[in-house]
């Protein structure tokens, strides 16, 4: 069974079309980039696997989309659920006016069945595994707004990942940070991958071939070309593919 | 030489909005000045703390003091509720379109009826119909009712206010979106929130016409003893003391009291919604 599945997928927005016919396959413990030009669809894509976009007004999907084999999309599967096995982090540092501390536990404590002494240690490992604990265990009672834009990143991701997600979104997660910063995170992305399934959206054609196991390119909402990152990158398929990776348009 | 011709026009420009804006503070000046001199000779302990005696000629304005911070307070209470519910409602719940222009354009129709024709429906609503008679209660839900658009508007601004990505990021977290609503947006909202309900505290301190028919009592030197019961409250009272007192001569300079009082009241509540909003903006950076 694959990690995400995509079958024939295509969005409205009221009429403006912004994916079509997608299908692509993800298995367990990889991690897929979702590369192309800005308006190509690749967010639309991200967004519609933790039903982000059903807040957006003329939203329309047809087709399947599986997560675990499961239809996200069909009447019977509750966002609010469905959200907590898939995590996501955003563009920009997205950091709750909270302490760290708090802002880890924000979406343990929606749940309302853990203990307090549970939700500590969920914390601790969730900031442990985003590589921020050595930075922040002797502050946790700190506002988040504090720290710096690469750690307010990490702490993001550990917030997520405190929801025990299986799946994780990333959408450019390093476009906002500096190059030390970005390192750090690219890093954490190798190790979350021995636990986690990562889909990420990156405009950085480098952080692709370096983060990624797939790839895949998407223009003018249509899926282009999809393959293994290595062979994406060296041997690409399509004239579109080669004169995107190549810089000549986008 | 145009390069100099261009620097006389820059300081005649300057100058005239100097004159202009420190003309302004002048007269607001001026106002307060002249109500505080005519007022400070009569004000003092007794004149706050003592009810009215010898037909307003003598004694304190202590039962209008009680009465208006009565009547402002259910107005507040009442109007703080609703108007921050609708005011959620439109910024964050409300997904039809139309429905939501339609409400917006309705609260802003409801902004501009002068405050005598809110006073006139209060006593066909409140007094008459539902029977509540000139009552503090009354004269409250009437206020409340004048102060909502003004509510609704704020509590709609400080909720839109949130950035929308904190709220995404709430609910990628799996919260649902009354959990997101009540644990980010009304949290990171409430220092905007609770400005805009001082604030209309003391414009609904102030305001004359809507208690007219509504509550005030033209001469009742007690306190009032429940929510079902006609109250003297401070405009009222003062316009009484100026036009239709016992001796109109004997308790002018009283009337500058009374109004220096209502002012200082007022300011004490524009003061504290500019020192809420430093202080916690502060806290929360929005």
């Amino acid at each position: 069974m694959y990690k995400v599945e995509a079958r024939s997928v295509s969005v409205w927005y009221g009429s403006y079309k912004a994916l079509d016919d997608v299908s692509l396959s993800l298995e367990r413990n990889q991690v897929l980039a979702l590369i192309g030009p800005s308006g190509c669809g690749k967010s639309t894509f991200l967004r519609l696997l933790n039903r982000m976009n059903d807040y957006i007004e003329g939203f329309r999907m047809e087709g399947k989309l599986l997560i675990d084999g499961e239809d996200i999309y069909s009447p019977e599967v509750d966002p609010v659920h469905l959200r907590r096995r898939v995590g996501m982090v955003f563009q920009k540092p997205t950091p709750f006016p909270f302490s760290i501390y708090e802002n880890v536990a924000y979406g343990l404590r929606l749940q309302n069945r853990l203990k307090e002494s549970q939700i500590r240690e969920r914390v601790e490992q969730a900031l442990r595994q985003a590589a921020l604990w050595d930075e922040v265990k002797d502050n946790l009672k700190k506002s988040a707004l504090a720290l710096s834009g690469g750690q307010q990143q990490r702490l993001c991701i550990a917030r997520a990942l405190a929801v025990r997600p299986s799946l994780l979104l990333m959408d450019e997660p390093t476009s906002a940070l500096d190059p030390i910063s970005t390192a750090k995170i690219e890093e954490l992305i190798h190790e979350l991958r021995q636990n986690y399934t990562i889909v990420i959206v990156t405009h950085n054609m480098q952080q692709a071939a370096r983060v990624s196991d797939m790839t895949a390119f998407f223009y003018m909402g249509r899926l282009i070309e999809y393959g293994r990152t290595k062979d994406f990158f060296t041997n690409p398929k399509h004239p579109e593919t080669l004169r995107y990776i190549t810089g000549r348009f986008g | 030489m145009p390069k100099v011709r261009k620097r006389w026009g820059e300081l005649l420009a300057t100058l005239l909005v100097s004159v202009v804006s420190w003309g302004a503070i002048l007269v607001l000046g001026g106002v307060v000045g002249f109500i505080a001199y005519k007022g400070a000779s009569v004000i003092g302990w007794s004149f706050l703390t003592e009810p009215m005696r010898e037909g307003m000629r003598k004694g304190g304005i202590a039962p209008a003091i009680v009465g208006s911070l009565w009547v402002t307070a259910v107005a507040v209470i009442v109007g703080g509720f609703i108007g921050t519910a609708a005011g959620a409602y439109l910024s964050e719940f409300a997904t039809n379109r139309r429905l939501k222009r339609a409400i917006e354009f309705l609260v802003t129709t409801l902004a501009g009826i002068p405050s005598v024709v809110y006073g006139l429906f209060g006593l066909a609503l409140f007094v008459v119909a539902l029977g509540l008679g000139a009552s503090i209660l009354a004269g409250g839900l009437t206020l409340a009712l004048l102060s909502l658009p003004l509510l609704i508007r704020n509590a709609q601004e400080a909720f839109s206010a949130v950035p929308a990505s904190l709220k995404e990021a709430s609910l990628g977290l799996g919260a649902s979106e009354m959990q997101t609503f009540l644990r980010i947006t009304l949290p990171i909202a409430l220092p905007r929130v609770l400005t805009g309900l001082v604030l209309a505290t003391g414009r609904v301190l102030g305001e004359t016409a809507p208690i007219l028919f509504t509550v005030a009592a033209y001469y009742l030197p007690t306190y009032p003893r429940s929510l079902f019961e006609p109250t003297m409250l401070l405009p009222y009272h003062l316009y009484v003391l100026i036009t239709s007192g016992v001796n109109v001569k004997e308790t002018y300079p009283m009337a500058f009291g009374t109004a220096l009082t209502l002012l200082m009241m007022s300011l004490a509540f524009t003061l504290t919604a500019a020192y809420l909003r430093f202080r916690l903006k502060l806290k929360y950076r929005v």
